[in-house]
């Protein structure tokens, strides 16, 4: 019983984690950094995120709080491991499993204004449904501007949004080991005309 | 070395641009100065003018500067491609079935 209890409580507090990082870039940037890095340490961090350490300190502390970071304290110099994501929604039968690929695209809202843009203008959603056509049009099964109209972007501002994903998809492919479980957009424009 | 001649090159499709003028604009300033090096005239159909000028000014479309490098002269626009044109037809054909 205490055990099925703290496996609702993982779930829910992983749930509100995700949203906390998804809802501030800044972070998300951080989280995908040191999983990208495997470890990582505050003045390493400092130094290729070009972020003040105190900053830094506080956003560690942070995502290691939120549970998506553990710090190893057993050397003198602490070093920080993220803890992979994947966290399914399930509205009315709609899914989509989020994971560290849309923290990143999340990430780079920070310093692209096209992602940055598309976030702003039309939320969180969309840019989550752009990474799905951002993998067919980085595995070269989907041209830009046909992703463009399924997106129902201004074309010129789809095929940014595009160029912007293409380096999100290629730099987590082998980063990110939920990959593969990323919504295939195809499989969205048939159950959507279904 | 010898001056090239003045030329005109076909864009048909905004995507150059585009790719051209994200994040820190280098590229679109080569491609500037590549077009003016080698006097090269980047024809533009209207429609891509037209996606580029409609894109919402926080864009990168919305920012690329189209019409001051039309009024430089190394971009200029044109009435659409007539794609019953046998020539247009196999280039587009052609380039379609690189992309894919």
């Amino acid at each position: 019983m205490s055990q099925a209890i703290g496996a609702s409580e993982r779930a829910i507090n992983r749930l509100l984690s995700v949203a906390h990082v998804l809802e501030e870039p800044r972070l998300a940037r951080l989280y995908t950094y040191i999983l990208r890095e495997d470890k990582a340490t505050i003045d390493t961090i400092t130094a290729d995120l070009e972020t003040p350490r105190t900053t830094v300190y506080a956003d560690t502390g942070t995502l290691v709080d939120l549970g998506l970071l553990t710090r190893d304290e057993s050397q003198k110099t602490h070093t920080y491991t993220a803890t992979p994501i994947r966290l399914t929604t399930n509205l009315d039968g709609d899914t989509y499993t989020i994971t560290p690929t849309l923290i990143e695209a999340v990430g780079r809202t920070s310093n692209d204004r096209d992602l940055a843009f598309v976030v702003e203008r039309y939320g969180l959603g969309k840019l989550a449904a752009a990474v799905t056509y951002a993998v067919l049009y980085v595995d070269g099964e989907m041209t830009e501007r046909v992703a463009a109209r399924e997106l129902d972007l201004q074309p010129a501002v789809g095929i940014a949004v595009l160029h912007a994903l293409r380096e999100v998809i290629q730099d987590m492919r082998t980063h990110d080991p939920y990959f593969d479980q990323i919504r295939n957009a195809r499989t969205e424009a048939a159950n959507r005309d279904s | 070395m010898s001056t090239p001649s003045d030329s005109t090159a076909w864009i048909a499709d905004s995507g150059l641009f585009i790719a051209c003028g994200r994040q820190e604009n280098t590229k679109y300033t080569a491609l500037e100065r590549f077009a003016t090096h080698n006097q090269i005239t980047f024809v533009v159909p209207q429609h891509v003018y037209e996606e580029l000028t409609g894109a919402p000014a926080q864009s990168t479309p919305g920012q690329i500067p189209i019409d001051s490098a039309i009024t430089s002269g190394w971009v200029t626009v044109s009435e659409e491609l007539d794609y019953t044109n046998s020539t247009i037809a196999t280039v587009m054909d052609r380039t379609q079935s690189y992309l894919s």
